[in-house]
């Protein structure tokens, strides 16, 4: 054994002596099993800088090259690689060691480079994940390619470098043994994926270790996969034109406040600070905190910062009593939240048109759809079936969803002069703008319009968007900020969120309360719906709920009502199929009961309630399930395990508008569109339909996205995209063909060229498209999405949208087990069966499912915002708080297309045979997890999330 | 302003914040929670090392989580710490995350971590939890915060009485470390302006089963409800529990013994019956606040868990370093050299 212990043999006992030297300064190195080398890298710190100092040179290699860098003390590792070395790879997202997106190896292991001093690197290897990929994709980004283990890519970089660590020394220590779930699981716990990639990264991870993908690089089934993996998809937060300036936003502190002085003058004077706006008078009112007042530019972030602290301290407020929850809004004399404002001011929380209703106090509504169908009708039979005992209900209440993109919300702003004019023309502004959004259309008309500029002098940028799903729809204050920023001081102005502020301001679902009430007929027939449905929309009006409740289960005998009750929090936004989740929470758990209380079969009873044809046949796949066989096995033991199912549509809408461009010539296809891709896979169906329509390979067609000056584009949203952009991309193509044929006629004289795949048939042979253009030269065509034969719900668009006949469908079964000591719900599995018609990319389609499942899991079990009674600030500031589905937590995700092939013909009255399924995949699992608390426990959960605590309260 | 002080002495002399690892410091500085001079520990040698001897385990404070969670002879001498150590946080923070400062960190309470508000422990007037939103707050009441204490490994090591031993040599028992919780500022009670240098951790008795684990929604990586450390020393002839050790976090501003639950078992044959009935003694003393009060009724389960877990620890597993906190069964404590 090593000398260094007799050394010290006196202080190991017990008493430690007080030896200066201390213990464990011997030679302990080569000590049996022990793992330390005595951390003296002073010597190697040639360039560090003595006590006290600020800034300190730290020497160390990045990706295998020498680095020499000067750092500042409290500088992450994450900022030195981003912004001093240009390594925008890893990504910022919480800042606080939670989400690991930030990832990179020191010496081979990982670390959060966010909480990594800089200084610690002196005389360490550091790799990113620009160096994973330096000599060629590493088997594990491979298989991410291979897998789908990625949509919006903002996570992915993280995943890869942990998975990276993981896979070389599990084949050094296992050769191509296969890690099991829960290996990979642990390896990753320190990793968030907001889209819900997880299954497919098990899979990815699994198969790199099996060795899969050692010899060559696959070809991906999305598009821009390989981007993403090696970190050279640039999103928003990584741009960053020369001279870039910072700014920070000055918030309110207080829930309900006015604003009586913001003076700016402190942060005026400050040196480094180029720019100041307001956003609030004085006198102003103040309806949330975090409530945007007021901006600074300055030349460092730090800068700003200090700027923002300096206006924020100096402000002064009249505190006024705020409303937070349904009760204090509702009560007598509270405080109104929009006493003062014009209606069409309210901001709204809803995706589409928000629908009409009279408003008093803090309550607005019923809304309008409330008068489809025979509301007084309903009454009358629910009363009648109250008196029969037929009758089951429930009042279910769900919190408030944060929708926490890992991307934050962001924008770079340059407002320059233009370049050179054409004579006669006087020169005018322009903008650029890279901004994360769902809608770089959208952000440029509104940015044009906000700023009176010329449509064509704006220019929105948005190549990669690390997630929205509805927080990023509509332009938000981010880019207000940072335009109006760049526009006073002329420099390009960025302004992120930071994870606090994303997870306060960046939107949310409401919170909802939900009375439902089911009737049935004395043969089971259903007889009347009531839903009344209130939401906490905070300052923002315009949910609804009660429309999609009508989606399933038809009758005009319903009440659906529909109320807003504004309070003084952060407002909602649209959160993928807004109102869904917590509608169908309420609605299939009381479908549930009468089921129960009828003692039926719940497939059965929805057998003969549901009138769904592809639904219908997904019964038959459940009923086949062996976790629907065991559905109420959950006995009296500790853990009980038992399986819910639940249901869920959506609409079908279709933006005609859309159109993608094709410029052909002999150095390729490229095409192009005003659209963008969040993750959702817009560039692979354009990709796909493309290559589909002429013969070739989907990664053979060129693309841009994301840039506003292209062709009418998309918002990604609505599950709108598949149904919409990828027949204008069929269309785009075949007229291609079609010209490149006539060209050929024309121009070649091949009166006998037929289009064939992959090019022209002319005299027997196949003439690949590229070396006809050689010929014919370029030719460009604009696709169109054309009318639908099957018509719609009604004959104009609403907000540029046509509703389509057809509803899409969900059923869900999940398997969950409760532990009934310390009321934990685990899900075991979850089947999910959808009727979406044809399935144009069955890979990324059943990865944009099971993503819709894992935010529904996370949804029920998890997820919380939750603001202080007192101040009505956020406390769910940080990742840790604030906690999402990880890797360990969703089980096994089972996905079922009814009818991939459009054979049925069920969808045939939509161009292309099939609808969206972003969020009807999302809809039915709360409910399903509902259900099988239920079976598994005998205690029904109405409220969201499923804490531990309310599982044994309930139990109880 | 940071220091790079080349031995600990020189640490000592310095005025301003020790940085170790810095997961939990640096993320308070981002907050502006903490200003102070920076004295930087990267350079002072001799801090990281791990050691094995016929009495103590010795663990310098630099020395990481990870490596407490993973060296053999800790998981065989001392399976609770090993599963504590490898049932904290990620694997990434375990990796970076030293024993010192896993001790020394601040709360999490979102009151104490969100940068405009001002509470008991900032030097406010009052603690913001107690009136406001405390659902992850302290159902037994030590002081006036009811931030629970943070820190897995002060419980593992309160647990296995540890010794910690500071630059200047004094040698401080965990409860003394940590303080009574009675004032509020502070999170531990290290005396000011020293440092910690290493913690002893004496050789338990041969044959110890014991477990760690958490209660918590997700499957790892989240903060705990309630945390709980077993160790039990069961009579293999008689069948009945000749010792046992029991400690839980996260329901109080510092960690917990639980003497009461421990005597309980001790002389029993640890049946479910006799775990349970033990288990139940946990939550007796408990003052909740309004929203803790599910903490009382979460508590038996939790413990019973643990328990339950170390009574059936297969002495020959390994612990997982995989955050879940699975049982930690080990084998003989092998006296180094020994064999
Ligand atoms: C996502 C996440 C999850 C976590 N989960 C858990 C968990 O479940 N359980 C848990 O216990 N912890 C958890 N942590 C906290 C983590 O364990 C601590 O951040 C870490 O142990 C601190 O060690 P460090 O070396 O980085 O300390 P630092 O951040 O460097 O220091 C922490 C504090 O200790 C002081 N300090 C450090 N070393 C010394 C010394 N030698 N002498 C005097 N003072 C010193 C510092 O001044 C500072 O105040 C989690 C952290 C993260 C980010
Ligand atoms: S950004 Fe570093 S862990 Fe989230
Ligand atoms: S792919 Fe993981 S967050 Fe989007």
């Amino acid at each position: 054994m090593a000398d260094g212990r007799d050394e010290r043999g006196s202080e190991a006992g017990g008493t430690a002596g007080t030896s200066r030297r201390g213990f464990l300064q011997g030679s302990l190195v080569g000590a049996a099993g022990a793992t330390l080398v005595a951390g003296t890298r002073s010597g190697t710190a040639k360039a560090a800088v003595g006590g006290g100092s600020d800034k300190v040179a730290v020497v160390c290699t990045v990706n295998g090259r020498d680095q020499a860098v000067t750092v500042g003390a409290d500088e992450a590792t994450l900022d030195t690689v981003r912004e001093r070395l240009g390594l925008t790879g890893s990504k910022p997202v919480c800042r606080a060691g939670t989400c690991g997106a930030c990832t990179v190896l020191v010496d081979d292991v990982p670390h959060c480079s966010c909480l990594l001093p800089a200084v610690a690197l002196e005389g360490r290897s550091v790799t990113t994940i620009e160096g994973i990929s330096a000599k060629g994709l590493h088997p594990v980004q491979r298989a991410f390619m291979a897998e789908d283990a990625l949509q919006c890519g903002f996570c992915t970089p993280g995943f890869i470098v942990e998975a990276v660590a993981f896979h070389d020394a599990w084949r050094a220590a296992h050769g191509t043994t296969e890690p099991t779930d829960d290996q990979v699981a642990a390896a990753l716990a320190g990793h968030l994926c907001r889209c819900g990639a997880y299954p497919q990264i098990y899979r990815a991870v699994q198969a790199a270790c099996r060795g899969e993908h050692d010899a060559r690089d696959p070809i991906a089934p999305r598009h821009d996969a390989r981007e993403k993996v090696t970190g050279a998809a640039r999103y928003t937060v990584d741009i960053r034109p020369d001279d870039l300036h910072h700014a920070a936003v000055i918030r309110s502190p207080h829930a309900h406040a006015v604003l009586e002085a913001l003076d700016l003058a402190p942060a005026e004077g400050m040196e480094g600070v180029v720019a100041v706006t307001r956003f609030l008078d004085d006198g102003g009112r103040v309806r949330f905190a975090g409530q945007e007042l007021a901006a600074v530019a300055a030349r460092t972030p730090a800068i700003a910062e200090a700027a923002r602290k300096a206006v924020l301290d100096a402000a002064r407020f009249r505190v006024e009593a705020h409303v937070l929850d349904f009760d204090s809004a509702l009560a007598a004399g509270a405080p109104v939240v929009f006493a003062d404002a014009r209606k069409k001011d309210l901001p709204s929380a809803a995706e589409g048109p928000v629908l009409g209703a009279k408003m008093e106090g803090n309550l607005r509504g019923p809304t309008s759809s409330s008068m489809l169908g025979k509301p007084g009708r309903a009454d009358k039979k629910l009363e009648a079936a109250h008196a029969a005992g037929r009758v089951a209900q429930g009042t279910y209440e769900t919190q408030v969803q944060v929708h926490t993109a890992l991307e934050p919300h962001g924008a770079v702003a340059h407002w320059h002069d233009a370049g050179p004019v054409e004579r006669g023309e006087l020169p005018r502004p322009q903008l650029d703008l890279w901004i994360s959004t769902q809608s770089v259309e959208d952000a440029a008309h509104d940015a044009a319009e906000r700023w009176k500029l010329k449509a064509d002098d704006v220019h929105v940028h948005a190549e990669y968007i690390g997630g929205g799903f509805g927080s990023k729809a509509v332009m938000s204050m981010e880019a207000v900020v940072a335009i109006e920023l760049s526009k006073l001081s002329g420099k390009p102005v960025r302004c992120v969120l930071s994870r606090a502020e994303e997870l306060t301001v960046g939107g949310n679902r409401p919170a909802q309360r939900q009375d439902v009430e089911v009737a049935w007929t004395a043969d089971g027939a259903l007889d009347a719906v009531r839903s009344v449905g209130h939401a906490n929309s905070g300052a923002a009006v315009g949910m609804i709920t009660g429309m999609i409740a009508r989606l399933l289960y038809p009758s005009d005998d319903k009440r659906m009502e529909d109320y807003d009750v504004l309070t003084h929090g952060p407002p909602g936004k649209a959160f993928r199929g807004p109102g869904g989740p917590p509608a169908i929470f309420a609605l299939e758990q009381v479908v549930d009961d009468v089921a129960r209380t009828r003692g039926e079969d719940p497939i059965a009873l929805r057998r003969r309630w549901d009138e769904h044809p592809g639904r219908l046949r997904l019964y038959d796949w459940i009923e086949g399930l062996p976790a629907w066989a065991q559905r109420e096995s959950g006995g009296e033991g500790r853990y009980r395990e038992g399986t819910g199912l639940a249901c869920g549509s959506w609409f079908t809408f279709i933006a005609r508008k859309v159109r993608l461009q094709l410029d052909a010539s002999a150095d390729g296809i490229l095409a192009s569109t005003a659209a963008q891709d969040m993750g959702n896979g817009s560039r692979s169906l354009v990709a796909r339909s493309v290559a589909g329509v002429l013969g070739i390979h989907p990664q053979d067609v060129q693309l841009r996205f994301g840039h506003s000056d292209d062709v009418h584009g998309i918002m990604s949203a609505g599950s709108r995209t598949a149904a919409s952009l990828g027949p204008a991309a069929v269309d785009a193509a075949e007229t291609l063909a079609q010209e490149i044929r006539d060209a050929a006629a024309d121009q070649l004289g091949w009166a006998d060229a037929e289009i064939a795949a992959g090019g022209l048939r002319h005299e027997g042979a196949v003439v690949p498209w590229k070396d006809v253009l050689s010929r014919t030269g370029a030719i460009s065509v604009i696709g169109k999405r054309r009318k639908d034969p099957g018509g719609y719900f009604i004959p104009f668009a609403v907000g540029g949208l046509n509703i389509g006949k057809v509803l899409s469908g969900a059923v869900q079964a999940t398997r969950v087990e409760v532990d009934t000591w310390t009321g934990k719900v685990r899900v075991i599995g979850s089947w999910i069966g959808l009727s979406v018609g044809r399935i144009q990319d069955p890979v990324l389609a059943r990865s944009q499912v099971q993503g819709g499942v894992v935010q529904g899991i996370s949804y029920a079990l998890y997820e919380e915002r939750r603001l202080d009674p007192t101040t009505g600030q956020n406390l769910t500031r940080g990742m840790d708080d604030y906690r999402i589905a990880g890797i360990g937590d969703i089980g096994p995700i089972e996905v079922r297309f009814d009818d991939p092939d459009g054979a049925t013909g069920d969808f045939a009255g939509v161009l292309g045979g099939g609808v969206g399924i972003g969020e009807v995949c999302t809809v039915p699992t709360a409910a399903s997890i509902g259900n099988a608390v239920r079976a598994a426990t005998g205690w029904r959960p109405t409220h969201l999330p499923i804490r531990p605590d309310r599982v044994l309260e309930g139990l109880s | 302003m940071i220091h790079f002080p080349k031995t600990l002495d020189e640490a000592a002399g310095l005025s301003g914040s020790v940085r170790a690892g810095g997961t939990d410091l640096q993320e308070r500085r981002h907050l502006g929670l903490d200003t102070a001079s920076l004295v930087e520990l990267r350079d002072v040698p001799g801090m990281d090392g791990i050691e094995l001897d016929e009495t103590h385990l010795h663990v310098g404070a630099g020395f990481t989580v990870h490596g407490l969670s993973a060296d053999q002879r800790v998981i065989d001498g001392f399976p609770g710490l090993a599963a504590a150590a490898g049932g904290l946080a990620t694997p990434q923070i375990r990796h970076r995350a030293t024993v010192g400062g896993c001790i020394l960190q601040e709360v999490r309470c979102w009151y104490y971590r969100h940068p405009d508000l001002v509470c008991l422990k900032k030097g406010g007037a009052t603690c913001l939890a107690r009136q406001g939103d405390h659902h992850f707050h302290s159902c037994f009441q030590l002081g006036p915060c009811v931030a629970p204490h943070p820190s897995t490994l002060a419980l593992a090591l309160l647990a296995y009485d540890a010794q910690c031993e500071l630059d200047d040599g004094t040698l401080l028992d965990m409860p003394t470390l940590l303080g009574d919780g009675t004032d509020p500022r502070r999170t531990h009670a290290l005396p000011s302006g020293r440092l910690l240098k290493a913690v002893h951790v004496p050789l338990g008795e041969v044959g110890e089963r014991a477990a760690y684990g958490r209660a918590i929604s997700r499957a790892r990586a989240e903060w705990p409800l309630v945390e709980v450390i077993a160790r039990l020393w069961v009579d293999e002839r008689k069948g009945t529990v000749t010792a046992a050790r029991v400690a839980m976090g996260g329901v109080a501003n510092r960690p917990l013994d639980l003497p009461a639950v421990a005597e309980a078992l001790v002389g029993q044959e640890p049946t479910d019956e006799v775990l349970a009935a033990a288990a139940a003694k946990a939550a007796d003393g408990a003052e909740p606040l309004p929203g803790t009060a599910y903490k009382v009724g979460l508590i038996p389960g939790a413990v019973r868990d643990i328990l339950t877990r170390a009574r059936d620890a297969n002495l020959d597993q390994q612990p997982a370093d995989d955050g879940s906190g699975a049982a930690t069964p080990h084998g003989l404590p092998r006296p180094p050299g020994g064999g």
